[in-house]
């Protein structure tokens, strides 16, 4: 039996050795149940006037949830969890209104008790980033929880919510949250389970070659993230601004050596409830000999190496979510140059398609255009120590299908 | 009741604010909003001074009054404005004490943006205080620091500390500007010095002149600088400098330390004074003495008993920092390694110039500046501490011997990165004498390596690779060599590029070829990977070596020259035999970049259907370059570190 104190006011310690206890000590003991529904007028006002916007449940959360997000919230602060009682909901609103600043755990608090006037149902829900041990349902361990977010009950289902960052997503906490047992507060408390497969993540690439001469060739790259990455980078930029440069730098890098960038545009970088888009334009050499040019088939890698290094490996493998990669790319061709060769489709997968990878290279000739489109898909995120070797020998597999090179040769038509 | 709690808060209000073991003038100080007689709020700030600034120091007056050679006493006030969460560490207060100076008082007071002050450092305040221990192990200097709560930036944190020396063998430079993103609106210093005393001084990085004058039998001498902006952040390439920015340097011309006095004036005296600082304090216990006569008395050569004794030495003996009062500067007796088997550089090379002494080999204990980068350099008419570590000169005839004290695997005769190529201050009985250390330079500091590879025909990988290793490459591959084995093999699995490989028997041999340290290493491997499959094509990633030099990042900008530290050679050969003939349809393409600072060249054959061949050689040449030059040096690294000469081969199976 594990025993777990945490401080309470008055200097009391309290030993909560199940989580029905803690559930209890929290709903009930530290009035939070109480609390939620204490009355305010002027927060009672604000939400009418969200809720105005949109008065579908769908649309009331977002617009509640857009509205706590962009308040003053600290996302590197947070109370202790376990002193969360009588907390007063009046004097945190009006702090918030005035600009203050609020850390985490007030914020997605704020969050909480503005849904359910909004009359969304809504639970707080102690979680454990990634950082820490993960907790265990047999008892609750009060160092291995360290955040509080939400869960909205929504018409489609549940939906877990957290304001306490401007850059979080609408829908899904950020990946570290996703860290094993998590605890739901209510009248009845209840945990669950968060892992990596609840949430997916998909990023393109588009990348458009063209104007080849002998020797060079225009190329616009279009990289689309996905909103958990999108969400990931917004963060980190926003917490150390030497990481913005940092980051675009090591995309720079993994484009074909000698590459110049001309031009490079950053869309929504400051929307978080779109995709963070990447542009870049720049001229390329290409490798030649006297009657055919080399391309690579793929441009921008999904990897620019192995992501798994190590010969042997002493734990599982985990995958930050679930993720697809597409790249795309088309090339327009002169007239008096065309493919080699054709090239056959190539595909496998791991695990019983728990990866999946696929690579088809195609050429229409009435249009003179090559295409290269290529799909990695991480369909389920943990894997056993057993499984390394081989899920390192398919990443290297695919690694070395897009190191293939594009053969073009020259003809004499004009 | 009430006229107590009325007289007890007023108590508390004006007890605030300072911690001092005197309370005299706690009214008139409350009163002071500024230390030098101006406000601080933000939005006076000139704008020159905010670019790209994380915080500004508004004011600061330094004022060191040295009464005499035993008495230093040390002002500062300052105050900073903290612009942004970047800037947060420049208002964190950090004072050093310890048996050679003490604390006399700390003052602090917080100010927000509009300059009113909103806290200040009280008696109750919470001061950290705590000894440093990262490299020391025995170590008596302590630090106080506090730190002041904030709520929102800018805001501005003043400070006042009093300290004082009880000698003035180190008197603290001046140099306000802190960091690239820290900018000065106004500092001054005033010297303070008994006229019959001198001082000698140097300015770096400005034109702006210490003044100098007489007044009262006190020489005062003043300096102020303002308006410094922000500078670009230095980076790998930054030619090191003692000071980056506006500064002065001060030197006590003679100097006083447990009673023994000395001068400063030159580096002769200079010398002389650390020499006698250190001296009489050889004598070795019996037992030792007799161990090394059994080790040595066979030997025929002076240079067959300095290895032997070095050998004994490291293998007896180990580093460790004690900085104790003035164990900082002067070293423990011989007894005191010989009984404990530790001590810092000056121990252990006073300990191996005993050893040396017992067998009438006559060696010089020198003052370096220990680092890869030169940080410190000696200035031939400025006499200043310019040094961080002591190493052993032996005279031998035309054959000097350097010995570093402190490893326990250097060859003998060997200095590595760490303390060669630099200017040194040998210690002499005659005074103290500028000498230079010896330098690896590319042929001398080599790395020769051939890969033999065959590809069967399941595209697998095997082979071996030959590697030798000398000079200062030999430095880095020795580091690694002398971890754990389980942390070698690791190493040996990862150091290659093919994908998945794994190293069988490895054979490492270590030698020594005219004083220059070798490692010759035979590795043989198998693996996968870097080969895929179109039809009749192969497409081959063929590297199997790997280096990379120091990343440069792009800076078209750049004035300042920079430097190229390290003078090497790489020469790289693999050969690598396919199963099957094959015709060429693209190898990697040759390179030839031939710069001042270094060359790079690569060339790929195919051979008999069936070989191919990479040589790739890089020769980096040490030294400084004008700022123009580093557009290439940047198009240069880009190449070798996206390993250029490797990119993919495309053959074509014959039938």
């Amino acid at each position: 039996m594990q025993l777990t104190g945490m401080g309470i006011p008055g200097n009391l310690t309290r030993f909560d050795n199940t989580w029905a206890k803690f559930n209890q000590d929290i709903w009930e003991h530290a009035n939070l149940a109480y609390t939620i529904h204490s009355d305010n007028k002027f927060l009672n006002h604000v939400v009418d006037s969200i809720m105005a916007l949109d008065y579908s449940t769908v649309g009331k959360a977002t617009n509640i949830y857009k509205y706590v997000r962009s308040l003053n919230i600290n996302h590197e602060t947070q109370n202790d969890l376990t002193e969360i009682d009588n907390f007063d909901l009046k004097a945190l609103f009006n702090r918030a209104i005035a600009g203050k600043e609020l850390n985490s755990t007030e914020g997605n608090l704020l969050l909480m008790c503005m849904l359910m006037k909004a009359k969304v149902k809504t639970d707080p829900v102690f979680t454990g980033t990634s950082n820490k041990v993960s907790a265990t349902e047999k008892f609750p361990v009060a160092d291995r929880i360290n955040h509080l977010a939400c869960m909205a009950h929504l018409i489609d289902g549940p939906v877990f919510l957290d304001a306490s960052n401007k850059f979080n997503v609408l829908g899904a906490l950020p990946p570290e949250h996703y860290n094993g047992f998590a605890w739901i507060v209510n009248d009845t408390g209840i945990g669950i389970v968060l892992t990596t497969d609840l949430i997916k993540d998909k990023t393109i690439f588009n990348v458009k070659i063209h104007d080849i001469t002998d020797s060079n060739a225009q190329v616009e790259v279009v990289q689309k993230l996905g909103m958990i990455t999108s969400g990931a980078m917004r963060r980190a930029w926003d917490n150390k601004k030497e990481t913005k440069e940092i980051m675009l730098n090591a995309f720079k890098e993994s484009l074909p050596q000698g590459v110049t960038i001309k031009e490079r545009i950053i869309e929504n970088e400051d929307n978080p409830d779109a995709n963070l888009v990447i542009k870049y334009s720049f001229p390329m050499e290409f490798e030649k000999s006297a009657n055919s040019i080399f391309l690579n088939t793929n441009i921008v890698k999904f990897f620019k190496a192995n992501p798994f290094i190590a010969e042997t490996r002493k734990n599982p493998i985990e995958f930050p979510c679930q993720s697809e990669y597409g790249y795309y790319m088309s090339i327009t061709l002169p007239a008096n140059i065309e493919p080699d060769s054709t090239y056959q489709p190539f595909s496998m997968d791991f695990d019983n398609n728990g990866i999946t990878y696929k690579r088809n290279i195609g050429y229409i000739p009435e249009q003179h255009v090559l295409t290269v489109n290529s799909v990695l898909s991480i369909n389920n995120t943990v894997y056993e120590t057993n499984q390394y070797v081989s899920l390192r020998s398919f990443f290297q597999k695919m690694l070395d299908d897009c190191n293939q090179l594009l053969i073009l040769k020259k003809s004499n038509k004009k | 009741m009430r006229p107590l709690i009325i007289i007890l808060t007023t108590i508390l209000i004006t007890a605030g604010g300072q911690l001092s073991a005197q309370d005299n003038d706690i009214t008139k100080e409350h009163k002071v909003k500024s230390v030098v007689g101006e406000d601080f709020i933000c939005s006076k700030i000139p704008d020159s001074l905010l670019k790209e600034a994380n915080a500004v120091l508004r004011s600061s007056t330094t004022s060191i009054n040295i009464k005499s050679l035993l008495e230093v006493e040390v002002t500062r006030k300052y105050a900073i404005t903290v612009l942004n969460k970047d800037g947060d560490d420049y208002a964190k207060l950090a004072v050093s004490y310890s048996p050679l100076n003490s604390i006399i008082s700390i003052k602090g007071w917080q100010f927000d943006k509009d300059g009113k002050e909103i806290a200040r450092l009280k008696k109750n305040s919470t001061i950290k205080d705590y000894g440093y221990t990262s490299v020391s192990f025995f170590d008596d200097l302590r630090f106080k620091s506090f730190k002041f709560e904030h709520t929102s930036y800018p805001y501005t944190c003043v400070f006042e500390v009093v300290e004082k020396y009880n000698h003035c063998f180190t008197i603290p430079s001046w140099d306000p500007q802190e960091a690239h993103d820290f900018s000065v609106q106004k500092a001054e210093i005033t010297v303070t010095y008994p006229a019959d005393m001198k001082l000698n001084y140097r300015t770096f990085h400005t034109s702006i002149p210490a003044v100098l004058k007489t007044e009262n039998e006190q020489n005062i001498l003043t300096m102020s600088i303002s308006g410094l902006k922000t500078y670009p952040k230095q980076d790998d390439f930054t030619v090191p400098e003692d000071f980056n920015t506006p500064a002065l340097a001060i030197m006590a011309d003679k100097v006083e330390l447990e009673s023994i006095q000395g001068s400063l004036s030159t580096w002769k005296d200079f010398g002389k004074f650390f020499y006698e600082l250190n001296a009489k304090r050889d004598d070795l216990p019996g037992n030792v003495r007799k161990t090394i006569h059994q080790l040595t008395d066979t030997c025929t050569t002076p240079s067959a008993k300095i290895k032997l004794l070095y050998e004994y030495l490291q293998k007896n003996t180990r580093y460790v920092n004690i900085s104790l009062g003035i164990g900082g500067w002067q070293t423990h007796e011989a007894t005191f390694v010989a009984e404990k088997g530790y001590g810092d550089c000056k121990a252990l090379s006073n300990y191996m110039k005993s050893l040396l002494k017992e067998v009438n080999i006559t060696a010089y204990q020198a003052l370096v500046y220990g680092g890869s980068r030169l940080n410190k350099k000696m200035i031939n008419d400025f006499p200043y501490h310019a040094f961080n570590h002591v190493i052993l000169c032996v005279p031998n005839n035309q054959d000097t011997i350097w010995l570093e004290c402190t490893s326990n695997n250097l060859p003998t005769g060997y200095l590595s990165s760490f303390t060669s190529n630099r200017n040194v201050l040998l210690l002499t009985p005659d005074g103290g004498f500028m000498v230079k250390t010896p330098a690896y330079k590319a042929n001398k500091s080599m790395l020769n390596r051939s890969a033999i590879i065959t590809i069967n025909d399941k595209d697998e990988w095997q082979g071996s690779v030959n590697a030798q290793y000398s000079g200062y490459l030999w430095d880095m591959e020795a580091n690694k060599l002398e971890q754990d084995k389980d942390k070698i093999v690791n190493y040996m699995n990862s150091k290659f590029s093919i994908p998945t490989y794994k190293v069988g028997e490895y054979n490492i041999t270590k030698s020594l070829v005219n004083k220059i340290p070798v490692i010759n290493e035979q590795i043989p491997l198998n693996g996968t990977g870097n080969i895929s499959r179109n039809g009749s094509r192969m497409f081959l990633v063929p590297q199997v070596l790997q280096f990379s030099i120091e990343k440069a990042k792009d800076n078209e900008t750049r004035t300042d020259s920079f430097e190229i530290v390290h003078d090497y050679q790489i020469n790289d050969t693999t050969i690598i035999n396919l199963t099957g003939n094959y015709i060429s349809e693209k190898l990697c393409s040759e390179i030839n970049i031939d710069q001042p600072f270094g060359s790079y060249h690569s060339k790929a054959t195919f051979e008999n259907d069936h070989t191919l061949k990479i040589v790739v050689s890089y020769h980096q040449i040490e030294g400084y370059y004008p700022a123009k030059m580093f557009v290439d040096y940047v198009k240069m690294s880009k190449r070798i570190n996206a390993n250029a000469a490797y990119s993919t081969v495309v053959l074509n199976k014959k039938s």
